[in-house]
């Protein structure tokens, strides 16, 4: 068989030879230049200051666009590795990356309730506690602080000083300022209108769902900012981040998504009016909808939201009005 | 070898690389290249041929080289040895990416099997056009082969620009994709332009 055969290649095989003129001799502007953009590209990789920066942002918007390429690359590979937990193929996931169309249903934000804020209270008293204890650094809150939300409320100040027991309050009255002979009885400041000062028999079992140190209980507190008495609606836990978080009580939880103060947080209807709040999660381990059994995890410990460490946010409520957590289970360690 | 050279495109490409702040990405498409390249450069080897003028283009590497009994199936085997290797990183590298969860590993598993997909389209000057090229000599004549081929880097070209402009448009304003369509474009239409050329012009040799 007469069979032709072939050494392919991209080019001519025998190149004819180039002729060196006598322009040849001496230095060649062309790769003189190159190098000097090579050196160029090397000096506005590095260097700070805005015009190198503004530079790097243009030609990263000519490769890039407002696709993050790194990142579809490297969805990519975790689905060639194996290793991804999305469930749609390969390719799909690219593009979903690519387009940065991640495919999976935003959660939206849950707007702020505002019975979750902390409500001044309406008697704006400089109270000096007979108790009053050093203050110490808590996990969970490494400074107070405030914020303003979008709808301009104040928002919620995890203070990180222990709450005041208004039964031992007193007015600090400075010998001869008496102005009259009443008694200078320890008096009860009103809860919030939200607030049920009640306790309750539950009907139904409950367990505490993590056990650590209380570094904010409920009640009101002495804010350390703006130096008024403040109501902490919940009981705050400092525990490690990850910890597990079990649920109260056998329920359904009505509620789970993210938000701008609590960041991660579920809520369970465990029925007779009563539900559990759990806030500032790392994860959520529960759905909406779901049935869920005393000391099921219901999420992880973590810091999401406004807060500054690792804590639990715990709340209860009775019809809708809030009710101290502690009067039903023990959260300390 | 004979020599290295380095296109001035190539060059504005490393420069607009270096500027961009994805140090990680470029790295590891840097790994991905070098492994691709190695694949061909390796069999070359292995099949005891020489390697006479490396290209560093636009397009990424250009190798010519001179094999000893060169034949057209072998010319296939070197052209598919690039795709080859990144397939082959990928396999090796994919476990111990699972294990270690490490972002450099996952990006140069991403960038190989980009890669070796992208190279493994029918268009010259691509690897898959390369090796189509090279199985289709082995049955027809080489003017019906630049034919086929040239229809099929059109093709897939155009594809490539309409992907490039829709990507263009979405991501507001990547035009990578484009770019490499009109690589694909342009020498399908160089192809076009030295097949009315005769091939003793262009210093070719047919041997029979």
């Amino acid at each position: 068989m007469n069979r032709r055969t072939y050494s392919y290649r991209r080019g001519p095989r025998y190149a004819p030879a180039r002729r060196r003129g006598a322009g040849d001799r001496g230095i060649r502007l062309g790769p003189l230049l190159l190098c000097g953009l090579l050196v160029l590209a090397v000096y506005l990789r590095f260097s700070p200051g805005e015009t190198p920066q503004a530079v790097r942002q243009t030609v990263a918007s000519l490769l890039e666009g407002e696709l993050s390429l790194k990142d579809a690359v490297m969805v990519f590979g975790q689905q060639i590795a194996g290793g991804s937990e999305e469930d749609e193929g390969v390719l799909q996931v690219f593009k979903n990356k690519l387009l940065g169309e991640d495919g999976k249903e935003q959660a939206p934000e849950a707007e702020p309730d505002v019975e979750e804020y902390e409500v001044p209270a309406s008697n704006h008293i400089q109270e000096v506690s007979p108790d009053e204890e050093e203050n110490t650094q808590t996990a969970g809150l490494k400074t107070g602080r405030l914020f303003l939300s979008a709808d301009g409320l104040l928002g919620v100040c995890e203070s990180p000083y222990p709450a005041i027991d208004p039964n031992t309050l007193r007015f600090e009255i400075q010998e001869g300022e008496e102005m009259d002979d009443t008694p200078n009885e320890p008096f009860t400041i009103p809860s919030p209108d939200v607030v049920d000062d009640n306790t309750y028999d539950l009907p139904f079992v409950c367990m505490a769902p993590v056990k650590g140190r209380i570094t904010s209980p409920f009640g009101y507190r002495d804010h350390p900012i703006d130096e008024e008495v403040k109501f902490h609606y919940g009981v705050d836990v400092a525990l490690n981040k990850g910890s597990s978080i079990a649920c109260l009580a056998d329920g359904t939880v009505i509620d789970a998504g993210t938000g701008n103060v609590y960041g991660n947080y579920v809520r369970v209807d465990h029925g007779g009016g009563f539900t559990s709040f759990y806030g500032h999660m790392d994860s959520i381990s529960v759905q909406k909808g779901k049935t869920v059994k005393q000391g099921t995890e219901i999420g992880k410990v973590g810091s999401t939201g406004k807060s500054t460490g690792p804590h639990l946010h715990f709340e209860m409520r009775k019809d809708g009005k809030i009710i101290d957590p502690t009067d039903y289970v023990e959260l300390a360690a | 070898m004979k020599n290295i050279r380095i296109t001035p495109a190539f060059v504005l490409l490393a420069a607009a690389l270096i500027c961009c702040e994805n140090g990680g990405l470029i790295g590891a498409l840097c790994a991905a290249v070098a492994a691709h390249e190695g694949g061909h450069l390796l069999l070359i080897r292995l099949w005891g041929g020489r390697v006479e003028q490396l290209t560093l283009g636009l397009g990424g590497m250009d190798i010519r080289y001179t094999c000893p009994r060169a034949s057209y199936p072998k010319d296939a085997w070197i052209a598919l040895a690039g795709p080859g290797a990144n397939l082959l990183c990928c396999l090796l590298c994919a476990a111990p990416a699972q294990r270690l969860e490490n972002e450099g590993l996952y990006l140069f598993l991403g960038c190989s099997g980009l890669l070796c997909l992208f190279n493994l389209l029918p268009a010259l000057p691509l690897d898959g056009g390369v090796c189509l090229r090279a199985l289709l000599l082995c049955r027809w004549e080489m003017e019906r082969c630049d034919r086929a081929l040239a229809v099929c880097g059109w093709c897939v070209g155009m594809a490539l620009l309409a992907a490039g402009v829709l990507l263009c448009v979405l991501s507001q304003g990547n035009v990578t994709l484009l770019v490499c369509a009109l690589f694909v474009l342009s020498r399908a239409g160089r192809q076009g332009r030295q097949r009315r050329k005769t091939p003793l012009r262009l210093g070719l040799k047919e041997r029979a």
